[in-house]
């Protein structure tokens, strides 16, 4: 995931509900035959905010898929059209993503507790989201333990129960360590350390956006 | 009245983890992403949404505890497709309403077991109007598309029991070992 994050980021709230936007307005008017359009348009709105390389990885791997789900698509309805609608839904849902998908979790975490989110969920999101690969390596450091005990059929005893187990004392640990550390609940007062400002940048990018849907809305 | 109770540290903590474990295990449904048979990603991970919610109701047992996993675990999916992220929460969110509704509290087993069982067959209408969106079809043709359909509800609905039990097996084994 660390690969596709954006060098500049766009403002953590800008970032999610643009895509939404973009992704609802072109889903109800996927089937004006300027569609296509629409998708250039909204892959070369991310390009010129930085975000060009990440726009090329997701095309290079929606473009694809959205060729198996038009065939699926044109199999059960015979319709070329219908199919090329389809490919266009499929590709511009793994585009209209990408503001969202590049964006460092830490920044969201960062924005949202700037503007008062209980503390509990912007805490446990970024455990949630940092934590993805730890559980990868402990679900593999169970899976090559079984290995080296020659075991092979007994899910339940051997993997279930030592991942469960191993997963219960990180969390126990990483609780202490975060009470040690004054982290709580309540309402005590607290400072976000390098809050995430609303710049320039992100106006524009909101304007553009807007102006984008406006046209398009128009258009179709 | 539905007693509420302060999540801790460490329940957020756990629960987190618990989502991340969620998230770990549920790409197995990463392939069937191509496949577009309604109900069929619900169901392979209908078996590890109702087995980690159940662990989380077993140790936390509190209000909101299964709430916060749809949201911790919706934090995950938002970093990749947005509409998996507010289905997962909404679903959840109801799934705890009902249970709460009904019990009252997680100190009755029964509502304990309810909301896990009820997260993953509670995304379907959720798939299905976001499918009616996607594909540009009548409600009914979602679900009528193929005869494989009602057996893909049909088992979303079996595996998220088949979780809980897991769950509860599970959950009573490292409780009574002292690790819950």
């Amino acid at each position: 995931m660390d690969r596709l994050q954006a060098k500049r980021p766009l403002y953590p709230l800008v970032s999610v509900v643009s895509p939404l936007v973009v992704l609802v307005v072109g889903l109800l008017t996927a089937k004006s035959p300027c569609f296509p359009a629409y998708i250039v348009a909204v892959v070369l709105l991310y390009c010129a905010f930085g975000l060009a390389k990440q726009a090329v990885m997701s095309l290079a791997v929606f473009i694809p898929v959205s060729l198996v789900f038009a065939l699926f698509s044109f199999l059960f309805q015979r319709n070329f059209s219908a199919a090329g609608q389809m490919a266009g839904r499929v590709i511009l849902l793994g585009v209209s993503a990408l503001p969202m998908v590049t964006l460092p979790p830490i920044n969201l975490t960062r924005c949202i507790a700037a503007l008062g989110m209980p503390r509990i969920i912007t805490l446990g999101m970024l455990i949630a989201i940092r934590f993805v690969p730890v559980v990868q390596g402990e679900v593999g450091r169970v899976r090559e333990a079984m290995k080296t005990r020659g075991v092979r059929h007994s899910f339940y005893r051997t993997f279930a129960v030592p991942v469960m187990i191993r997963l219960i004392n990180i969390s126990d640990t990483m609780a202490l360590s975060l009470e040690t550390r004054a982290f709580s609940t309540g309402r005590e007062p607290v400072s976000v350390y390098k809050p995430v400002v609303f710049a320039a940048r992100d106006a524009f990018y909101s304007a553009a956006v807007f102006a984008l849907i406006i046209t398009w809305v128009v258009m179709a | 009245m539905i007693k509420l109770e302060k999540i801790t540290i460490r329940d957020a903590a756990f629960i987190a983890n618990m989502a991340a474990l969620l998230f770990v295990t549920s790409a197995v449904a990463m392939p069937l992403m191509t496949i577009t048979l309604f109900g069929l990603r619900n169901m392979v991970t209908a078996i590890f949404y109702a087995f980690f919610a159940t662990v989380i109701n077993i140790r936390v047992h509190k209000p909101g505890a299964i709430t916060l996993l749809g949201v911790f675990y919706g934090a995950i999916l938002l970093m990749m497709s947005p509409v998996m992220c507010v289905t997962n929460i909404v679903s959840a969110c109801f799934a705890e309403v009902i249970s709460l509704a009904l019990f009252r509290s997680y100190e009755n087993t029964k509502g304990m077991f309810l909301a896990p069982a009820l997260i993953a067959p509670l995304t379907l209408p959720f798939t299905a109007v976001f499918s009616v969106i996607m594909n540009d079809v009548a409600f009914s043709d979602v679900v009528q598309s193929s005869y494989l359909v009602p057996l893909a509800i049909f088992g979303t609905v079996l595996l998220s029991f088949a979780g809980v039990f897991l769950g509860w097996k599970i959950g009573s084994e490292l409780k009574k070992a002292g690790r819950l």
